[in-house]
């Protein structure tokens, strides 16, 4: 289990983390989302131990990783952002090299490596030369470094960065069997596709705050309230724009020549009063598709929402 | 104790994959080379060991930089730190594994001119005593020049800020040892005193005092205890 309590991280006059607190119980699968500069990275670096926090603890299964550094870290599987590589040695001395550091027992060492090779499929390079590797297999080299000790808490920093779609796949396929061995894992990504199709739990992170925690369920039920139509129409948009913003709960929130996003608020299906709209306009009315609201948008509004608030408040204290 | 044997082998390995260990050696045998060639064709006894000696410490002063400068700075640069650093290892266990391997090279030149006293052996005669005080003297020295190295190379971004700054400190020493030998009284006392070649001269001239032990062992827990600090430091930032 992981437990954050009010972490903070300052940067000399920057705020990383401005008090940010969740629990991770043991065997879930989180996506740590946020745009870039969030603080995303800062924060798994604490709780991998890299790094100590200005403010606030981190306990990893009840333990304080600042007071039992050794033990927690060789808990921990860490894939840092940019993959931690020795690109003079072999992928598979470099691999019992990560191995010996992380603790594994000299007996255990080969299968251990061996396995790690298996799990991220790279078993064909072993003898190869890290250097040499293309991006994707460096990326997948330092997955297995994060794997190699069978680590009960995974942390991986943006693991498909650099990898082509069928390595995504199979790094999707990888973390959901490891799932199935009830470990602990936080995945830090900007893709959402990634943590829609990975991920249980969902922390949103902006500004160095925690903008929602929930399952996945949980937040694109929120907005099962809201939905989204895209509407085609003939001609004149402007028309069929100014009928559908005069029906209560409709708000026409894009418009491209002649397609137009209708967002409907109250959850109720108002197709049909659209419809009606749209050709009482006499726009003509083309097609009509319902859209799925997915996490994306959640995203973007969340952090959108925040980035408005912030900027309001850096108005407001100029203002003042 | 295995962390400090896993951080030496991959560090060993790492100077003989890379054109280091052979550039230094190189260096390293040449200029010595050079040195026996002219001693031996004037003398053959003791006396062409000393200047030897002596002259192995200065050419370590500039070699000690060369091994040391990649050891941290390279890490932070590619970000294997990160690896290090969070893996159930203390940075007490990386620096001792980094200095050994640095050291093992120092060690592998050292043993290398024990050649050249074989061959006055055979060819002259030598004193064995002054002989292996020089030799102690100089694993003490050159142990003191690879600490001072890895200061260098913990509080650097890159390794050649790490050179730059070790190439810069073996620059002062030798002014300051110059200075020292030519400063009379208090003064100079103090300088000879604080500067560790001075405290080898004791050695080269067959004199093992434990007072010159003390002082360089010193030096290398004061340099290693600050290069131990200073990647505790970027655990702590």
């Amino acid at each position: 289990m992981i437990q954050v309590e009010n972490l903070k991280k300052t940067f000399g006059p920057v705020k990383a983390l401005d008090g940010i607190s969740f629990t991770i119980e043991k065997g879930e699968v989180v996506g740590f989302l946020g745009p870039n500069g969030a603080g995303k990275t800062t924060a798994m670096r604490i709780i991998a131990g890299y790094m100590s926090a200005t403010d606030g603890t981190a306990l990893i299964e009840d333990v304080n990783i600042d007071d039992e550094p050794i033990a927690i870290k060789s808990k921990i599987g860490y894939l840092p952002e940019q993959p931690p590589l020795y690109h003079e040695m072999r992928v598979k001395n470099y691999l019992s090299f990560v191995a010996e550091i992380k603790g594994v027992k000299k007996e255990d060492i080969d299968s251990n490596v061996n396995d790690a090779m298996k799990d991220v499929n790279i078993m064909d390079k072993s003898t190869k030369i890290i250097g040499n590797l293309s991006k994707g297999y460096k990326q997948r080299v330092g997955l297995a470094g994060a794997l190699v000790h069978k680590p009960q808490i995974l942390i991986l920093d943006e693991p498909t960065v650099g990898l082509d779609p069928n390595q995504i796949r199979e790094i999707r396929k990888l973390i959901n069997n490891l799932k199935a061995e009830d470990r602990t894992i936080i995945i830090s990504t900007h893709i959402l596709a990634e943590v829609e199709q990975t991920c249980e739990k969902v922390i949103i992170i902006n500004n160095g705050k925690i903008v929602t925690i929930d399952t996945k369920e949980e937040l694109t039920k929120g907005s099962a309230n809201q939905s989204r139509i895209e509407v085609e129409v003939a001609r004149n948009p402007h028309d069929a724009v100014e009928k559908l913003n005069a029906l209560e709960d409709v708000t026409v929130i894009e418009q491209a020549d002649n397609k137009l996003l209708v967002s409907v608020d109250s959850g109720k299906d108002l197709r049909e009063e659209i419809a009606k709209a749209v050709l009482d306009s006499g726009s003509g009315l083309l097609s009509m598709i319902l859209q799925k609201i997915a996490l994306e948008d959640i995203f973007v509004e969340l952090t959108k929402n925040e980035e408005t608030s912030e900027e309001e408040t850096t108005k407001e204290a100029d203002d003042e | 104790m295995s962390s400090i044997w896993s951080i030496y082998k991959r560090e060993i390995k790492s100077y003989f994959v890379s054109p280091v260990a052979y550039v230094v050696m190189a260096i390293f045998f040449g200029i010595i080379g050079f040195q026996f060639y002219h001693g031996v064709a004037a003398y053959r006894d003791s006396s062409v060991y000393e200047g030897i000696l002596g002259l192995c410490m200065f050419v370590f002063l500039f070699i000690a930089p060369l091994l040391t400068m990649r050891l941290i700075a390279e890490e932070k640069k590619t970000g294997t730190i990160e690896l290090l650093l969070t893996s159930p290892i203390t940075p007490a266990q990386i620096i001792l594994g980094k200095f050994f391997a640095a050291m093992t090279l120092v060690m592998i030149c050292i043993i290398g001119t024990l050649f050249y006293v074989v061959l006055i052996m055979f060819n002259g005669s030598i004193e064995i005593g002054p002989l292996f005080s020089g030799y102690l003297g100089l694993v003490f020295i050159t142990s003191v020049f690879v600490s001072i190295g890895l200061v260098t190379t913990s509080i650097s971004e890159s390794q050649i800020v790490a050179g730059i700054l070790g190439f810069g400190i073996s620059i002062i020493m030798i002014l300051l040892h110059n200075v020292a030998g030519s400063t009379q009284g208090t003064l100079g006392t103090i300088l000879k005193e604080f500067m560790p070649t001075w405290h080898y001269t004791d050695f080269g001239s067959g004199v093992i005092d434990f007072k010159h032990i003390v002082y360089f062992l010193l030096w290398i827990v004061f340099s290693l205890s600050i290069s131990v600090k200073s990647l505790e430091a970027k655990l702590l930032r």
